[in-house]
């Protein structure tokens, strides 16, 4: 009954962390930053690890302010689903902490009391989600109730839990799955009827996607065994006869079927069920069960002599898989076990990033078929494909490393040769003292401004014209007395008719003075950023050397980090191995107990042969005599 | 022997194992983060210094005429990169997402784009469009987006290249 829960668990917990984290769906754009944008994009396609390194990126790097709060919480949910816990309480308190709208202060606070669900602080959900997150927004509502739902169960307060089944449309994955765990919470609590009502509204849904089927067959196998524990077998018969013979259930289904068929009295119809079921691997469950209950099956139906021979093959196949799980456990202690399991990860090239990585079917998995559906073999399984995914990547980047140091010297050498021509440069910029002749420029256009002073702006002609005018000026001084008065009159004319001409549009000309001297200032203010880049590549050299030891020292993490990825390996590897181990141990001591209880049956079988031989001895004439429905020599090595 | 091992082996994984590990686990993960991101860093700062840096981004809003299967990007003549879309990838771009197409390195200037998209059309027609644009490259990273948006009015999608701002 538990197959696929843990399964479920995480697809249903993924659901919840992408609609909670990215809400919309079908609306137009309202991503205004790319690094946002970006990140939102690695996340959803489920590339986790890069979506995380990105908005790592982005908020170091500035790249985002309108979306930093909505980035935070997709950083914090991203942290909580990738079992970074502490992190992500400390994304989720610190933006708390801040100044944030309500919704995204809503979206922490789910976000959070998600986390505290899946460390299985269910009180503390329950306050966060109640006293904090109170009326969730509509955008919001699914993910609140269904998180709300979950932690209610958790409570086993399923009156509660089952009013907020509404929220839900019927159609929603999260429905069925909800309403399979209350009714089974039912079933073993207060209210069986509803229960058994529930499942059988779920297991007579419409055939629908994987999800759906999973979940449908194993509401009617829940039916069933309900059924059968509560005096309702000829209901639990009519609801297996229609189970399906194929799937992940298939096998309890047929145990199940023909279990209830012996309850009804109808062992001729139960055993063809339960040889159907011998024919599967021995190293299941329900086939270890079958094998046990088919020699009573004959017995019960006066077939001593086959009751026997399935007895003794009951008792053949069990020791033949003692034997083989003695061999796994070598395997398992030997690692070898492990490494079939894991075969070659495929590092694929191809669009998906995350390669499956399922146990493979190698000879022993019906053992441990059951423990593979279990969360606790898919945490530790998942925690060392994304072990193996973490090397594969730092032994990427080793394998960069010497790319990195051709670029840096290559940057070098360029630096090398482009350093004394900019250097040059810039020595040559400095003495050419532009923007010193730009201020003393500024200063005589201001003070001939100021004096209303109209020769700095005259044009060639009229300087030539009020030099020549000079000259005479200079010229008639030197003539005394000689000197006429027209003369000095015409003189005094033409200067005053120079000065009226250059006075009279005095203010364009100095406007245009100024617009060029506004020019020159905007061009020095280029060179200057020019000249800045310049000074900032010559100084590149220096960043270079800080890139180098940045190098050097990410050389050394990478080694470090490699060392310690493998020890974490190999400690979840252990892991997992105890556990394979205890698994196996399980099944030897199960194996031992079924095997006992052949023996005793067939010793039960021999003793009741022998006592009615010897009646029919001692009373030869009550009856003709009879032959024995089998030799009367016990088996060898079977004792009670 | 070996069920001596074995349980050795069982005892010491359970001491190792649950919240430690868990812990471990942890540190080791935000531990590579930081290696990674301060790698991707310094391979950008070496592969695509800021002064010459182009991104060309792709967004997609909202995508009821057209579905992208896949697109050719050309910077100044010359094939720049193409991609295929996954089903994933189109329902994060329909989701508003923003896909980092290429990043380049340009010189200051004017340059020109052209992006070939094949994909799916309104009525599940089969569509292949070209578009072309041009940006000026000055200092500093650049980004282009090529925009693809529905026109409710023709009820067609419309392609185009722009500046991000």
């Amino acid at each position: 009954m538990r197959m696929r829960g843990s399964l479920k668990g995480l697809v249903v917990g993924l659901l919840l962390l992408s609609s909670l984290s990215w809400a919309r769906l079908d609306e137009p754009h309202q991503v205004q930053e790319l690094a946002y944008g970006e990140v939102a994009y690695l996340y959803l396609k489920g590339d986790y690890f890069a979506a995380l390194t990105r908005a790592q990126m982005a908020l170091e790097r500035g790249e985002v302010e309108i979306h930093k709060a909505d980035m935070e919480v997709l950083l914090g949910a991203m942290y909580s689903a990738y079992g970074m816990p502490e992190d992500a309480e400390q994304v989720f308190n610190q933006l708390l902490d801040t100044q944030v709208s309500g919704e995204v202060a809503q979206r922490a606070w789910i976000h959070l009391a998600g986390l505290y669900y899946r460390q299985q602080k269910y009180q503390q959900a329950l306050a966060m989600l109640d006293q904090q997150v109170g009326e969730p927004p509509a955008k919001l509502e699914e993910v609140y109730f269904s998180l709300r739902a979950r932690v209610l169960m958790r409570l086993q307060r399923y009156e509660e839990a089952a009013e907020l089944l509404d929220a839900f449309s019927e159609d929603h994955p999260l429905n069925a799955y909800l309403r399979y765990n209350l009714a089974i919470s039912w079933i073993n609590g207060k209210h069986p009827g509803l229960g058994q009502e529930w499942l059988w509204q779920l297991a007579n849904m419409p055939p629908g996607d994987a999800q759906v089927n999973a979940i449908k067959e194993k509401a009617m196998l829940a039916l069933a065994i309900y059924m059968l524990r509560s005096d309702q077998e000829d209901r639990a018969l009519a609801l297996l006869r229609d189970a399906r013979l194929e799937g992940p259930f298939a096998d309890i289904s047929l145990l199940l079927y023909a279990r209830a068929l012996l309850i009804e009295n109808q062992p001729r119809k139960a055993l063809p069920v339960l040889q159907q079921l011998d024919t599967k691997s021995i190293q299941r469950l329900p086939v270890q069960e079958a094998q046990l209950a088919i020699p009573y099956l004959y017995e019960q139906m006066g077939d001593q002599r086959s009751a026997r021979q399935a007895f003794e093959t009951a008792l053949d196949r069990f020791a033949g898989l003692q034997q083989y799980l003695l061999e796994v456990e070598a395997d398992i202690a030997s690692g070898e076990w492990f490494t079939a399991m894991v075969g070659e990860p495929r590092w694929s090239t191809a669009m998906d990033p995350v390669p499956p990585f399922l146990p493979r079917r190698v000879e022993s998995f019906p053992t441990f078929y059951e423990w593979f559906a279990t969360t606790e073999f898919q945490r530790g399984w998942n925690n060392y494909h994304e072990l193996l995914r973490q090397k594969n990547l730092l032994t990427q980047w080793q394998e960069k490393l010497p790319a990195f140091e051709t670029l840096m010297a290559a940057h070098r050498r360029k630096q090398d040769e482009t350093r004394p021509a900019a250097r040059a440069l810039l020595d040559d910029l400095s003495q050419q003292d532009f923007q010193g002749r730009m201020t003393r420029l500024q200063r005589r256009y201001d003070e001939a401004v100021a004096k209303q002073d109209p020769l700095p702006f005259a044009t060639d002609k009229e300087r030539k014209l009020w030099e020549a005018q000079q000259n005479a000026e200079q010229r008639t001084e030197g003539w005394g007395k000689r000197k006429r008065p027209d003369v000095t009159a015409k003189l005094d004319f033409y200067k005053g008719v120079l000065l009226w001409e250059m006075q009279e549009n005095i203010v364009p000309r100095q406007w245009e003075r100024q617009h060029q001297l506004n020019e020159i200032d905007g061009l020095l203010d280029e060179t200057r950023v020019l000249r800045s880049r310049v000074l900032f590549a010559t100084y590149r050299s220096e960043r270079l050397e800080d890139f180098s030891q940045e190098l050097n020292t990410l050389t050394g993490e990478l080694e470090r980090l490699q060392k310690r990825g493998a020890l974490l390996m190999r400690r979840q590897q252990y892991g997992l191995q105890a556990s394979a181990y205890e698994q196996v141990t399980e099944t030897r001591n199960r194996l031992k107990r079924f095997s006992a209880s052949a023996h005793e049956g067939l010793a039960d079988l021999y003793h009741r042969a022998l006592r009615s031989s010897r009646e029919r001895e001692q009373a030869p004439d009550e009856a003709a005599p009879q032959s024995s429905a089998f030799p009367l020599q016990p088996p060898m090595g079977s004792s009670r | 022997m070996r069920r001596a091992f074995i349980l050795l082996l069982m005892l010491v994984a359970a001491q190792l194992h649950g919240a430690e590990l868990d812990k471990d686990l942890a540190d080791f993960k935000r531990d590579v983060l930081e290696v990674n991101k301060r790698l991707l860093l310094l391979e950008e700062e070496l592969l695509f210094p800021a002064d010459t840096q182009v991104g060309i981004y792709v967004s997609l809003d909202v995508g009821h005429f057209f579905q992208p299967d896949s697109i050719t990007l050309e910077l100044d003549g010359e094939v720049l990169t193409s991609h295929l879309y996954t089903e994933k990838e189109i329902r994060a771009l329909k989701n508003g997402a923003v896909q980092r197409l290429a990043l380049a390195n340009v010189k200051n200037g004017d340059h020109e784009l052209t992006a070939f998209i094949t994909g799916t059309g309104p009525a599940g027609r089969e569509m292949r469009q070209g578009v072309t644009g041009h940006f000026d490259k000055n200092h500093g990273r650049h980004f282009v987006q090529l925009h693809i948006e529905d026109d409710t009015a023709k009820q067609q999608p419309r392609f185009r290249f722009r500046d991000w701002r």
